[in-house]
């Protein structure tokens, strides 16, 4: 698939699949991946990773209905680009204007303001303890680094993107091999722990602790699910801005997002803490991931997670700016002048949440990002028929040899109907 | 704040794990397994 996702864009104008791939799974490798891991771990034992590649595997098709909706009913910006997401399959799809207002008013107020000072706050935190650099610096430099990108658009951050997310996952990738090639010898034991204790009570580490498979499932599949974004209506609006040929093309880049987030980038955060850290030392969330590094490469291991954490925090932040901004653009008819103020809000935020405490913010952030499921699963529910009528277009152009193109001129709404009124007659 | 916690700990107990997983099944069934079939296009 991989070779393919630069054969799949359309031409060189607007954002290539590639790129919305970089900046979607740069927004869904955060936090999560490093410290919803271990938290994983420590509440659901080992096993709690294999129900991770569970969810995971059926986040994927949730991911290909997203961003396959997001490209069918994106709308262009006039200069090449084109955004979309819930909000636009919401009231174009379901011909409904209530539920992607309170969509987007969810998503501004989570992943658009509170956020963006929740991963600010992260990086200052991480880099605080490690650097013993002043917070307001650290919020400085963000603000600075944040906003090079955002008043740049779509196309800036997705060719930012494109360079810091492999860059990133390739280096993460390479530092967890060495540490799992060090470890090589607990590498089957590991294995068989992990299935043992996804099935059943598991006494691990000497029989001191012991996990059940309820806890494992439970807390495997709610780290799995929120790891990768899948139904949360976020990556949508990064997937709709790709300029591919046909919409299943970026869906199915939606779902290799998904794969390298939870089962490539989460598994090794995951391999890592198991082959060198006892998850019964009572080091919880960034200091169990530190703790896995710091053992291979001593104190540099804080320093690697903490460049991590700068990296994958970063980008999670321009992502989140951005669907902000769709979506007030949305709210406010496309009006540049509140698009420009929302961008200078943004950068306000990201300084605030370097130097202020954030912990009383969480509970609020978890609560809309709980409303945007629950918005945007409705959608996917209604709208799953457009999704399988892109998908036969697509398998029909493949079986008959041809590169699978779309008509983007078209609106899908009435080719639908056009299309299954025709099978109907026929 | 106490209301938001409640609501959260309705939300993030199996609610919302459940919704997205039966979501899941169902593209997985109407795609007929776009993650196994179509992934290594």
């Amino acid at each position: 698939m991989i070779p393919n996702l630069w054969k799949a864009s359309r031409d060189n104008s607007g954002v290539s699949a590639f790129g919305a791939l970089c900046a979607a799974v740069g927004s869904e490798v955060g936090a999560g991946s490093l410290v919803g891991v271990s938290t994983a771990l420590v509440s659901g034992g080992p096993g709690a990773i294999f129900w991770m590649w569970v969810t995971a595997i059926l986040g994927m098709p949730i991911m290909f209905g997203e961003a396959v909706l997001g490209q069918l009913f994106r709308v262009s910006n006039g200069d090449g680009t084109y955004r979309g997401g819930p909000v636009y399959y919401m009231s174009k799809g379901m011909n409904n204007k209530v539920l992607p207002t309170l969509f987007a008013i969810s998503l501004i107020l989570g992943n658009g303001g509170i956020w963006c000072m929740i991963q600010s706050n992260s990086i200052a935190s991480a880099f605080s303890n490690t650097a013993f650099l002043p917070s307001w610096c650290i919020g400085i430099v963000l603000v600075i680094l944040v906003g090079l990108v955002i008043f740049g658009g779509i196309k800036r951050l997705s060719s930012v993107a494109s360079y810091i997310v492999p860059f990133m996952a390739v280096t993460y990738i390479a530092l967890s091999l060495v540490v799992m090639m060090l470890n090589y010898e607990k590498i089957p034991y590991m294995f068989s722990v992990i299935v043992e204790s996804a099935f059943g009570t598991q006494q691990v580490a000497g029989g001191l602790f012991g996990y059940s498979m309820q806890e494992a499932f439970r807390y495997g599949v709610a780290r799995g699910l929120f790891s990768n974004d899948a139904g949360a209506g976020t990556t949508p609006s990064m997937h709709a801005a790709a300029n591919v040929k046909h919409p299943v093309n970026q869906g199915l880049s939606g779902m290799l997002g998904v794969f390298m987030t939870t089962i490539v980038v989460c598994s090794s955060t995951a391999f890592c803490i198991l082959l060198s850290v006892d998850l019964n030392s009572g080091a919880v969330g960034i200091t169990l991931t530190q703790q896995a590094f710091s053992g291979t490469f001593g104190s540099w291991g804080d320093w690697i997670v903490a460049g991590a954490m700068l990296l994958f925090g970063y980008t999670t932040l321009l992502s989140n700016i951005y669907y902000g901004e769709i979506n007030i653009g949305w709210l406010c008819s496309n009006r540049q002048n509140i698009i420009h103020g929302y961008r200078v809000f943004a950068c306000i935020l990201v300084f605030l949440g370097a130097i202020v405490p954030v912990v009383s913010l969480w509970e609020v952030a978890d609560l809309c990002g709980a409303f945007m499921v629950l918005f945007n699963v409705i959608a996917l529910f209604v709208l799953a028929k457009y999704v399988k009528f892109a998908l036969v277009d697509y398998k029909k152009q493949m079986v008959k040899g041809m590169v699978p193109l779309w008509d983007y001129d078209e609106d899908i709404v009435d080719l639908y109907k056009k299309k299954k009124g025709v099978e109907k007659h026929a | 704040m106490d209301f938001v916690v409640a609501l959260n700990s309705i939300f993030w107990g199996w609610l919302i794990a459940g919704i997205l997983l039966l979501c899941g099944l169902f593209y997985t069934i109407i795609l007929k397994a776009p993650q196994v079939r179509y992934f290594f296009l």
